[in-house]
């Protein structure tokens, strides 16, 4: 009993009053005795329910009138806004009305509401203007004598503008309340004019939740194309963030790619995800730990789950392969542009994976699947060249596919489990094989809290202070001070250890601060490839230690990777030394509150490695995974 | 929100009564109840209203002041704050709204005390009572049936029970009704609306009192409203929920209690008696208020105060109706068979496992859900029908064992002492629910805390297995234990993807080392559970010693009781590799002596779909979804570019599925002819079970559907560990298994 829409149907509507001589009634309804009183039912007649048991309700005492009122008779809901107007010209010195809306009781009426209500004030407002519905009754039975005259009188004004109008368009309440009942039950919305100025204009809309509180650290990804709806009238903050909303980066990171504030751009998102264009996942890192669900027999059960699977995650590289193919091979300036702005074919369904893949910001898949980024080089280069052999993209079968993803499991970081399958997942794109995942159910995030040895005694002993913690952000705090005092001595040996630094690696730092993400990767690829990649100088390693760097900053920069070599915390440089001071302040808050990595790295915008350096210097910690 | 988090939005409880005096309302809880007001649905609409009604309000103020000396000061002070705040004028606008705002706060206040100094005048919810008893005592038609009035967003729920037309309580089947008696009392409701004070009547009730003694006539109809302001969003399932769980039982009880002991008419009659008796003591007097006045010695106002305040707080409900205790409650949802996405909220605390889908199909407990708000109705949540997920509706019941079967395989974990609990659901220390709460281990199924009853009380023992069951559902359900497959040394617990790290952590952290204090913390604990070895491991590895194995046992019991751990099972299917099909193909050819090629021709069919299905994918994905929303131009655009592709078509590389090499069999219990000839193929030529592991085999195929979990079957279908051990490894290369909860 659904429309398209989903709206239930109204089963009837009816328009009643309260009459001087026979109390309230029913005058018209939709359709014809639906509703019916004691004779009706005498006569055995099918109604709906007795009118004269609910009258009461439908015409209720005048303080419960004028707002909306709902009750429940038998199996039926009845929905309405009865009016009370008082006036001297009234022959019982008031005129009620209600127009009500029967459904069946179970039905969700919410949509309706708002529209019942509105309908019910306009109603008001035109009978208080115009008596316009008072005086439909032949008999002008509503009215005290003298006013006769004044209802009579009012129905041949003109409204200014609109001479050819008569201002009374409405013939009956039968008719309306008709075409109302026809055009919400068949389109969901209704537009009847009953004068030059007013008409009744419904439209039904479905009443969803409010939207849920966002975090930080999560990721959205678009289940519908953005970018093609945006247009003058989009919200500003929103045609800024959409370009970088590419399923790998975290609402924090939006906010800081796009240079939006960072509570408008959660706002943004939440709309998003209100209106279901987006779905929610976490970062994806390699060091994150996945496992399956009680769902994952879906994947062999569900109809399509496979297939979908398979199509969604065929290796990007492969793709990127037939992308550039095609891009070279007609819009060769396309393939330089940013990816959002190139629609063409599957450029655009894959946008999301080339800005991943060619983004030098993302995370660290360049770094940690050399094999499957370096085919993307090559093949760009060779269609830049020219021509080329005839592709092929397999894509894996599903038992493969299975397979992979039972292999995830509570205590091994996707990293390891990469390593093991890496010939299986030759085809397969890792994010999207993972993010496939979780977003069907299948697999879910293990994450990864820290918990501090101090707090978990602080805890147990009942008392107030993490004491380690405060020791040593009182040390630090002690260290500062002196420093600052060193600092103003040593000014010109600082200025020929900027001398002594390596040039492209300030350059480097430069560009990259801020970019936790960054970090990421570089700490990601040092795991991995442990000094293989980088065999430069130690000086560039302390670079990577630390991804926050301000301007002024950056003098110090080799300086400081000089003199770290030293005991750890006792000489830093002053401007390290407050913000170490603050993120170690900021992390104790965090870890109080017992978050996950994923939150603390997203709040202090460092990667884990980082992070995990500055808890070591806090003390012992154990790791949670749950 | 979620409907997962308990949400029982109850504003108040209203008593309306009909007797031939007409409907009143006789109590109502709480009492700051009178100070509230109605919400308004449209917030501009209540601004615009505040200022119109604003004047009322001193009128209102300046009749009360005539009435009461005391308050005078009071309202002069108001008086005097708006006359100021009048000739602030107009460019003071933001001071005036704020003396106007304290104003009402004034007023308001004024009203509350005014409402507990004699309550006969206090408005209810910004509505004078006369209205609000005629509005809740619905004419007879409309009575013995659910009732549901919502004004604006509040809802007044209720069950109104009238007396059957002979008088009787007794319910009936609905009977025609009757107009006469209908109009007499809406006539009576109108005449005594109004003009005529509230306190009047409830003399009236008393001095006809002592004329008809136990009369049942005088009380016609009564009523016990909740009103309920739940968000728009919940209301069906709010009202749903307070209805089911707690009105309809409710109700009934009272129906009774009225029926056998007239017990409503006398509570009525001694409440209006105290309300006399109140306000017959001069005001200095008495340094109470009217509701702990009538609370020190009404039952029914008791109840109905100790009703609200656990409804509220999502509590049980122990109920005092006429000296017999009842319980409600609305059941929490603290077990979940699926983890919920991200964003849907849970009670922390809950816990996490495939078994619950067996308690859910026995209607006593609450499964959480995965999603905020589910489509499905509360009805369909407590009969069952949309418990298990569509796409898992395509087996029949008979697959499995019947859920009570299920259960009794399952052990349970008290939340709390054995003695406590006995002593609060107030049981006698002998009976035999107290006998069996103190049998309960959680490393043991029911079954065998049943059979431990059987020998230790043999033949006096008066409990069945039924009972057994049915008290296991009754702890359950009343939230005094969880049901949790009987905790094992050898099984493998993992933390709860829904621990409640970060909600609860602070406390629990504390707690555990209150309960636990010779074993490593809570985090350390925890940490020892997440390792990082590759898999995790069965919970015996972290016990140190054999000393220790008790107490990590009940600490594991703990974490499982508070929802941090829960276990994995292991699940299997039977994989199907090409080289068994080849081979019983070959076998086929051989048997029929020609060539058939049914089995390699339909998974060669089936890739070939799918290639053809992916290339249809990828085409239709580029073009469609939303280009009708594109602007004309990029339309052109692409279809410029679509054009284009398809010219460079043969420049585009192939789509190849890789082979499907294996097939994994879904439902092995109802294999067809060629999937058992496969079965065959494997475990009589491939393996070559010895024929007690054959037994063992053909006792666990119908379970190789990767629904069922093997440790539950251990101790279902009693099969040693070490069989199925010898058995998964001969067939290892045959299988597939999938650990979760």
């Amino acid at each position: 009993m659904k429309t398209n829409d989903g709206f239930v149907p109204i089963t009837a509507i009816f328009y009643a009053v309260f009459h001087p001589i026979q109390g309230t009634k029913i005058v018209h309804q939709v359709p014809e005795d639906a509703i019916g009183g004691l004779t009706e039912i005498e006569q055995d007649k099918d109604v709906l329910f007795n009118f004269d048991t609910v009258k009461n309700y439908i015409i209720p005492k005048p303080h419960l009138c004028n707002r909306l009122v709902s009750f429940k008779i038998k199996e039926h809901k009845v929905v309405g806004f009865p009016v009370n107007i008082e006036g001297s010209r009234y022959a019982r010195n008031s005129f009620n009305f209600n127009f009500g809306f029967v459904f069946p009781y179970s039905a969700n009426t919410m949509p309706y509401e708002a529209a019942i209500a509105r309908m019910g004030k306009m109603f008001q407002a035109l009978e208080e203007q115009s008596n316009l519905l008072s005086r439909l009754d032949k008999e002008q039975i509503f009215f005290s004598g003298e006013h006769e005259n004044l209802a009579l009188g009012s129905a041949i004004e003109y409204t200014p503008g609109h001479e050819r109008i008569q201002k009374i368009l409405m013939l009956s309440i039968e008719s309306l309340i008709h075409q109302v009942y026809q055009d919400l039950n068949n389109y969901s919305e209704c537009c009847i004019p009953i004068d030059s100025a007013t008409s009744v204009d419904i439209k039904l809309f479905p009443v969803l939740p409010p939207p849920v509180d966002l975090h930080a650290y999560q990721v959205p990804v678009l289940t519908v194309k953005l970018h093609l709806f945006v247009d003058v009238a989009c919200d500003p903050t929103m045609i800024r963030i959409l370009p970088y909303i590419n399923g790998v980066n975290s609402v924090r990171r939006i906010s800081e790619l796009a240079d939006a504030d960072y509570s408008l751009t959660k706002q943004c998102i939440q709309h998003l995800m209100h209106y279901q264009c987006i779905i929610l996942v976490d970062i994806f890192q390699f060091s994150n730990i996945y496992a399956p669900t009680n769902r994952i027999g879906e994947f062999l059960r569900a109809k399509g789950m496979a297939e979908d699977c398979q199509a969604y995650v065929v290796s990007a590289n492969s793709l990127a392969d037939f992308n550039s193919l095609l891009l070279s091979s007609l819009t060769p300036q396309s393939a330089a542009t940013p990816v959002h702005d190139a629609p063409s074919g599957l450029a655009a369904l894959h946008s999301r994976d080339n800005l991943y893949k060619s983004n030098p910001i993302s995370n660290s898949t360049s770094a940690q699947t050399p094999a499957s980024s370096s085919p993307y080089l090559r093949s760009a280069i060779g269609s830049a060249g020219g021509g080329r052999g005839r592709l092929e993209i397999k894509i894996p079968s599903k038992a493969s596919l299975f397979f992979l993803f039972r292999l995830l499991s509570q205590g091994q970081t996707l990293k390891e489990w990469y390593i093991q399958h890496q010939k299986q997942l030759q085809n397969i794109d890792i994010r999207r094989f993972i993010n496939f995942g979780v977003i069907r159910g299948i697999i879910y995030r293990v994450h990864t809290y820290p918990i501090l040895e101090s707090t978990t005694r602080s805890l147990e002993n009942h008392e107030p202070a993490k004491n380690d913690v405060n020791r040593l952000i009182a040390h630090l705090e002690r260290g500062l001070r002196r420093s600052k005092d060193q600092s103003e001595n040593s000014g010109a040996i600082k200025t020929i250890l900027i001398d002594n630094g390596d040039g492209t690696g300030v350059k480097e730092k430069r560009t990259v601060s801020f970019n936790y993400h960054v970090g990421t990767s570089r700490r990601a690829s040092d795991l991995i490839s442990e000094s293989s990649l980088r065999t430069e100088n130690v000086d560039l390693d302390v670079f990577e230690s630390e991804s926050d760097e301000s301007d002024t900053g950056e003098h110090f920069n080799t300086g400081r990777g000089i003199v770290l070599s030293g005991p750890k915390g006792e000489k830093l440089t002053e401007s390290e030394q407050l913000e170490d001071l603050e993120d170690l302040r900021k992390l104790a808050e965090l870890l109080k509150n017992f978050q996950h990595f994923d939150s603390i790295c997203t709040e202090l915008q460092k990667p884990r490695g980082d992070v995990e350096r500055l808890l070591d210097r806090m003390g012992e910690y154990s790791i949670i995974n749950a | 929100m979620s409907y997962n988090l308990p949400n029982p939005s109850l504003v108040g409880l209203l008593l309306a009564v009909s007797t031939h005096n007409g409907p009143q309302i006789v109590y109502h809880y709480p009492p700051e109840l009178g100070n509230q007001k109605l919400l308004l649905l449209n917030p501009d609409e209540e601004a615009a209203n505040d200022d119109d009604f604003d004047d009322e309000d001193y009128v209102e103020d300046d009749s009360k002041s005539m009435s009461s000396e005391t308050s005078a000061t009071n309202d002069v002070g108001a008086k005097f704050l708006d006359k100021s705040s009048d000739l602030a004028g107009v460019d003071a606008d933001a001071g005036s709204t704020k003396l106007k705002k304290l104003n009402s706060a004034t007023t308001e206040d004024f009203k509350s005390r005014k409402e507990t100094d004699s309550s006969t005048k206090g408005q209810i919810l910004g509505f004078e009572p006369e209205i609000l008893a005629e509005m809740l005592s619905p004419p007879r038609e409309m009575c013995n049936c659910r009732f549901d009035i919502m004004l604006e967003s509040m809802v007044f729920l209720g069950l109104p029970i009238h007396a059957q037309p002979d008088g009787s309580w007794r319910p009936q089947k609905a009977r025609s009704f009757r107009t006469a008696a209908r109009s007499e009392s809406v006539g009576h409701g109108v005449s005594a609306g109004g003009s005529v004070g509230h306190r009047g009547s409830v003399d009236d009730t008393i001095d006809e009192e002592p004329s008809e003694p136990k009369s049942q006539s005088a009380l016609s109809m009564f009523n016990l409203v909740f009103v309920m302001n739940p968000p728009k969003i919940e209301r069906s399932y709010r009202t749903d929920e307070m209805f089911y769980y707690v009105i309809l039982k409710l109700m009934f009880i009272l129906r009774y209690e009225q029926h056998k002991r007239n017990y409503m008419w006398e509570q009525v009659k001694l409440i209006s008696h105290l309300k006399e008796e109140f306000a017959a003591t001069p005001p200095e007097d008495r340094d109470y208020s009217l509701s702990s006045y009538l609370l020190s010695g009404l039952l029914l106002c008791k109840m109905m105060n100790h009703c609200f305040a656990s409804l509220v707080a999502s509590r049980v409900a122990h109920l005092n109706i006429n000296n017999k205790l009842h319980s409600f409650q609305i059941p929490l949802k603290m077990e979940f068979h699926s983890l919920p996405e991200v964003s849907t909220p849970y009670v922390p605390g809950s816990y996490l496992s495939s078994t619950a889908s067996f308690l859910g199909e026995t209607g006593l407990v609450a499964i959480g859900e995965t999603v905020r708000y589910s489509g499905s109705s509360l009805i369909d949540q407590v009969l069952g029908t949309d418990i298990a997920d569509e796409q898992e509706d395509d087996l029949d019941e008979d697959e499995y064992l019947t859920s009570s079967d299920e259960l009794l395989h399952l052990g349970l974990l008290l939340w709390d002492d054995p003695e406590t609990i006995i002593k609060e659901i107030k049981a006698k220390s002998s009976s035999p629910i107290a006998t069996f709460i103190r049998m309960i281990r959680p490393t043991e199924s029911l079954l065998k805390v049943y059979s431990r009853l059987e020998e230790n009380y043999e033949g006096r023992n008066d409990l069945n297995i039924s009972s057994v069951r049915e008290f296991a559902l009754h702890l359950v359900h009343w939230r005094k234990a969880r049901m949790i497959p009987p905790l094992n040394t050898r099984g493998i617990y993992i933390i709860s993807p829904m621990a409640p790290i970060g909600s609860r952590f602070k406390r629990d952290i504390a707690k555990f080392n209150l309960h636990f204090p010779t074993i490593p913390s809570l985090p350390l604990f925890l940490k020892s559970l997440s390792t990082r070895s590759k898999k995790p491991r069965q919970f015996a590895t972290i016990i140190p010693s054999k000393d220790h194995k008790d107490i990590y046992l009940l600490a594991l019991a703990w974490l499982v009781r508070y929802g941090y751990a829960t276990q994995l099972h292991t699940y299997i299917w039977l994989k199907v590799s090409r080289k068994i099909k080849m081979k019983v193909e070959e076998e086929l050819e051989m048997e029929l002596g020609k060539v058939l090629k049914r089995g390699s021709k339909s998974y060669q069919n089936n890739s070939e779909a799918s290639v053809t299905e992916n290339k249809i994918q990828t085409a239709v994905d580029n073009s469609s979804k939303q280009a009708g929303a594109a602007s004309a131009e990029t339309i052109e655009d692409e279809i410029d570019k679509l054009q284009r592709r398809l010219e460079n078509a043969q420049n585009a590389p192939d789509i190849v599925m890789e082979d499907d090499s294996d097939t994994i069999l879904v439902d092995p219990g109802r294999a067809s002819n060629m999937e058992r000839r496969w079965i065959n193929q494997i475990i009589h030529k491939e393996c070559e079970l010895s024929p007690e592991l054959t037994a063992v085999f053909y006792k666990l195929l119908k379970y190789m559907n990767g629904r069922n979990s093997l440790e539950l079957l251990l101790l279902k279908e009693n099969i040693t560990r070490a069989e199925l051990r010898k058995l998964l490894l001969s067939i290892e290369s045959h299988v597939i298994s999938v650990r979760h909860w």
